[in-house]
């Protein structure tokens, strides 16, 4: 036994079964049923009464990734790409900033936490809503801005600005999450250490670089997984903002909703279990790239 | 990665952030410079939000006329009328319940799988830690997670919807593992010294120090919670056990939905929630660690 | 204490894999096909009690239309407890696959469309598919059935029998035109494509924008209403699939060009940027007068009125030079009510359905679709475009029946999504590019 994980406590039996116990829900509600996913890939259940369930092997996955379409999953991949870099990087940078921002004594920081907070509550519907009519390309107020400068957009209808736009819609509303969770991890940091640092004379950039970063680094960990793992499912703010089939900002998890999810009244097309198979090549698609990050956020959060 | 503290330093109160008062703070042009950054993001926030309360000031007409500009005739009448078109008195409740409960369940649950794996007390902590990220990018169960309540006989029951709702702690275990490399394994030594159980240490200990951390996963699940929709359509028959936001259908057409009132009904759905967080930002203080260290 | 954990391990690990066989197992073999139940019949008052479970999806019109026939419902009938329930429409499939799996809903809404023998089988409908299983009970005997409109019954049947009841119409390949503008510039609604070209450029020289579009929204149905007017039957828009089906036609000559060539023409009289308009924006630049026309449906002709000012009329957009190929407008039956056949309370929901059928006035007072059954008081919008629907012309995307191997730009021809400003090309480039994902799905 590693001295390291001693435990201190007296039996590890103790913290065996409460662990146990804790993942036992997890594992009936959350993994069993992933699990189960997979195992509904190889069929073409549908669900219903009076259709049964035939076992297909690989059949959806090749209809995957021969149909078509593949065109158009490339160019979702690659908006994919760009999409989850660009929201990750800005997110949490800037969601940083931010929080020490609002950590520091100011009046009104409480209002201010609030109000960045609210998006998160309010959901995507109200928040695409808000963002098509204030960038209106007719009458909203960024177009009244726009004209200001003598020029016109289609906004979300102009392919070159829409991803941008997208990108700043979707940065808005998930700064409050990333807030939350870095003020949390800045309460972590001892007060003396600052304390110390104004001793020695350090500057408040020095502070920032020395003294938080680094001790933030598991909340910057748990941010950027968050986000990278959000930007590269998350499709719904992109469906209510430029719509389903734009290729102009079609992320493949989109894609995979409209090819699997997508029905009008009438059913769906696709059976059930290749809308299985192909949330099992996202998964498998977002699983290396985060536990890549992962594992490199760990490393650099021990090495400091 | 824990950082040496200075133990043998002269005794001074632990200054939590709230307690200096603002007002004996020297206006340096930093802090001018913070005023201004804080304004700034106010603005930034602000801005669409008032957008969102203009628009559920409209009525009907007159967004279909108005859409994008300043509410001409507000009609504050219109909160009440969400209120009772989405049916939210017979739903609240329920919502109140099950995001209570779930968000709780989940909070705990948190806690008791991510200690032992900060700790390593269980065998392959890097293992779990990949299962605790695994667990924010697994496919939609949507499909599978209603089969099995239905075979468990827990479709159209509360308790199963709670049960589910609960199993979903997102990055409640990471975060919990995050935090506790900064809580040094001396302070367990410490209190086991004093004689505390594993359990005892687990659930009046810990919360203590980890009260930002736990108060966050809460929030976090507590909207999730609070927000979900698409489970409770697939497992709910009986509208009684409907949670607020399926309240939120009333307004949603096929074609076209009244958009004012849907901004209405979703600023009263979303009320309690930042309620919950105003509460829950006294939490958000500066740790105690250093004091329980010297004490 | 090591073995302890290490059983306690792998125990959990076998618990996992066993717990997830049985449930793969239990999977397959309940949803194996049963034997369907036998069609029921309407039976007397007294027989009908217990719950009736309806799922819809929802619209403030038709709920409102539906509540009225319930309360009704539950007068004449009082001992049955009515649960209505509305979700939406993007919600709606989710809601009542599970509901079916679960067995708790009576009546509910279903679209079986019969697939022609020359689309590929893969591309067939859930409800095809549980109709062809027997999961839905067979209305086409039933006397309530007699009382709706026979075109409209003929194209909602599905292999010959008709499991669905109609609630209502919508009409959709036509402009809504503001009367007054109208008659402020001496134009009447146009009848062919030169004079509907000729009055959107008068339009256009007095400072009004012709057509105000919702590019997010509703573009699409621009390229709906030349198609109707390119294919006005419906046995020449079968033709038209069936020759693409059969690669006889090409999407990218001849009248299929024609039909891309005019959405680019019509997109010309739109609002500038209108890529980025969403439907408020398009309704309120028509309520304010700012556009004479809008490209929309019938459905919302309600929210239209209670906003006011506009005088307002609809006429199918000519897209022919030919007056009598653009007299009718084309539509498709609104929320077609089912019974699914393992329906806890059939003989209450067969009464419900022929109740509704009896009342249907308290319905279509309220939803705002053209009525499916003849004679019924309707709303002056409707008369006043009866010339246009006299017979039931189903619109182009009811009958064309998409091939999911095909990419995007063959999904639902024709392409207008490629044609600028809503995407990046002109009519020919658009035509090219729906030509090859089409050439190119199996």
């Amino acid at each position: 036994m590693n001295s390291s994980n001693y435990i201190v406590f007296g039996r590890r039996l103790t913290a065996q079964i409460s662990f146990a116990i804790g993942m036992s829900l997890i594992v009936l509600f959350s993994l069993v049923p992933a699990v189960l996913i997979l195992v509904i890939s190889f069929t073409d259940i549908r669900s219903l009464p009076y259709l049964p369930t035939r076992f297909v092997g690989v059949e959806n996955y090749l209809t995957f990734f021969s149909s078509a379409q593949i065109g158009y999953n490339l160019s979702a991949l690659k908006n994919t790409f760009v999409f989850a870099f660009a929201v990750t990087f800005f997110q949490n940078v800037i969601a940083l900033f931010i929080a020490v921002l609002l950590n520091q004594r100011l009046v009104g920081r409480n209002f201010a936490r609030a109000v960045v907070f609210l998006p998160t509550i309010l959901g995507v519907t109200v928040i695409g809503l808000i963002f098509s009519l204030i960038f209106n390309p007719s009458a909203g107020p960024a177009a009244e801005l726009w004209a200001a400068f003598g020029q016109s957009s289609a906004f979300f209808g102009d392919p070159n600005l829409a991803m941008a736009l997208v990108i700043f819609v979707q940065v808005w509303s998930g700064i409050g999450v990333a807030v939350v969770i870095y003020l949390a991890g800045l309460q972590a940091i001892p007060q003396e250490l600052y304390e110390v640092a104004d001793i020695d004379g350090a500057t408040n950039w020095q502070k920032l670089r020395n003294v938080t970063i680094p001790l933030l680094a598991p909340s910057v960990t748990a941010n950027t997984l968050l986000c990278i793992i959000g930007a590269l499912q998350s499709y719904q703010l992109i469906y209510v903002l430029t719509g389903p089939i734009n290729p102009a900002t079609q992320v493949l998890s989109l894609a995979i909703f409209t090819q699997g999810f997508g029905g009008a009244q009438g059913g769906t097309v696709q059976s059930q279990g290749y809308a299985a198979a192909i949330s099992i090549v996202q998964f498998v698609i977002v699983a290396i790239i985060s536990l890549a990050t992962l594992a490199y956020l760990r490393s650099k959060e021990t090495a400091l | 990665m824990t950082t040496p503290l200075p133990v043998a330093a002269p005794p001074r109160p632990i200054a939590a952030r709230e307690d200096t008062p603002v007002g004996r703070h020297r206006l340096t042009p930093l802090t001018l410079v913070g005023y201004a950054l804080m304004l700034i993001v106010i603005i930034v926030y602000a801005y669409p939000l008032l957008f969102l309360i203009n628009t559920a000031l409209k009525s009907n007409a007159e967004f279909l006329v108005n859409p994008t500009g300043l509410v001409r005739a507000p009609e504050f009448g219109n909160f009440v009328a969400a209120w009772e078109q989405g049916n939210f008195a017979n739903y609240v409740l329920n919502s109140v319940l099950y995001t209570f409960v779930a968000a709780s369940l989940g909070t705990v649950m948190s806690l008791m799988i991510g200690f032992p794996v900060a700790r390593g007390y269980v065998k392959h902590p890097r293992l779990w830690q990949g299962v605790f990220a695994a667990m924010l990018f697994l496919p939609n169960t949507l499909v599978t997670v209603f089969q099995m309540a239905l075979r468990l006989n827990l479709y159209d029951t509360a308790l199963g919807y709670i049960l589910i709702m609960a199993s979903g702690v997102g990055v409640g275990p990471l975060l919990v593992t995050g935090y506790l490399s900064s809580i040094p394994r001396e302070i367990d030594e410490a209190a086991a010294m004093d004689g505390a159980g594993y359990l005892r240490y687990l659930f009046t200990f810990l919360p203590k120090l980890m009260a930002p951390v736990l108060s966050t996963i809460f929030i976090l699940q507590a909207i999730g919670v609070w927000n979900d929709i698409i489970l409770a359509t697939i497992l709910f028959t009986d509208q009684e056990k409907w949670p607020v936001t399926l309240g939120l259908f009333a307004f949603k057409g096929t074609y076209t939905s009244q958009w004012s009132l849907l901004s209405a009904a979703t600023l009263i759905v979303a009320a309690p929630l930042l309620i919950v967080y105003l509460f829950l930002q006294r939490y958000l203080v500066a740790s105690v660690v250093g004091g329980a260290v010297k004490g | 204490m090591a073995t302890m954990k290490l059983r306690a391990g792998r125990a959990r690990y076998f618990r996992l894999i066993a717990l997830a066989g049985a449930t793969a197992l239990a999977l397959s073999a309940c949803s194996g096909a049963e034997a369907p139940a036998p069609a029921s019949v309407p039976t007397d008052t007294a027989a009908v009690n217990g719950e009736l479970n309806i799922l819809v999806s929802s619209a403030a019109g038709s709920d409102a239309g539906f509540k009225a026939v319930n309360d009704a419902f539950a007068e004449e009938f009082p001992n049955v407890t009515v649960n209505f329930t509305a979700v939406p429409n993007e919600n709606y499939n989710q809601a009542r696959t599970s509901r079916l799996t679960a067995g708790s809903i009576d009546v509910g809404l279903a679209n079986p469309r019969e697939l022609p023998s020359y689309v590929p089988e893969s591309n067939m409908g859930d409800d095809a598919r549980l109709a062809d299983a027997g999961g839905f009970v067979d209305l086409t005997d039933q006397a309530f059935m007699e009382k709706f409109t026979p075109s409209v019954l003929e194209q909602t049947r599905y292999k010959g029998k008709n499991y669905t009841v109609p609630t209502g119409l919508s009409y959709y390949t036509g402009l809504t035109y503001n009367k007054e503008i109208f008659a402020e510039n001496g134009l009447t609604p146009p009848t062919t494509w030169d004079e509907f070209i000729t009055l959107c450029e008068t339009l256009k020289t007095n400072g009004i924008t012709p057509i105000s579009i919702g590019g997010k929204d509703t573009a699409g149905i621009i390229m709906l209403s030349v198609v109707q007017s390119t294919y006005p039957t419906a046995q020449a828009k079968q033709d038209l699939a069936q020759g693409l089906y059969e690669h006889t036609i090409a999407l990218n000559d001849d009248e299929q060009l024609e039909v891309l060539q005019k959405v680019e023409k019509v997109y010309s009289y739109g609002q500038p940027n209108f890529a980025g308009s969403n439907y408020s924006q398009m309704t309120s630049e028509f309520l304010n007068g700012q556009a004479a026309m809008i490209s929309d449906g019938t459905w919302n002709v309600g929210s239209l009125r209670e906003a006011g000012g506009v005088d307002f009329g609809y006429f199918p957009l000519p897209a022919s030079d030919t007056a009598a190929d653009n007299a009718s407008l084309g539509g498709k039956a609104e929320l077609s009510l089912a019974v699914p056949s393992n329906a806890k309370n059939k003989p209450a929901a067969m009464a419900w359905m022929a109740f509704f059928a009896d009342n249907y006035e308290l319905f279509n007072d309220e939803a705002g679709f053209a009525p499916s059954q003849p004679g019924v008081a309707s709303d002056e919008f409707y008369t006043g475009i009866e010339q246009y629907t006299e017979t039931f012309e189903p619109a182009w995307d009811t009958i064309w029946i998409a091939n999911t191997s095909a990419g995007q730009a063959a999904a639902l021809p024709f392409n207008w999504q490629g044609i600028q400003p809503m995407g990046a090309g002109d009519a020919q480039a658009a035509a090219d590019a729906a030509q090859r994902d089409w050439d190119a799905a199996k």
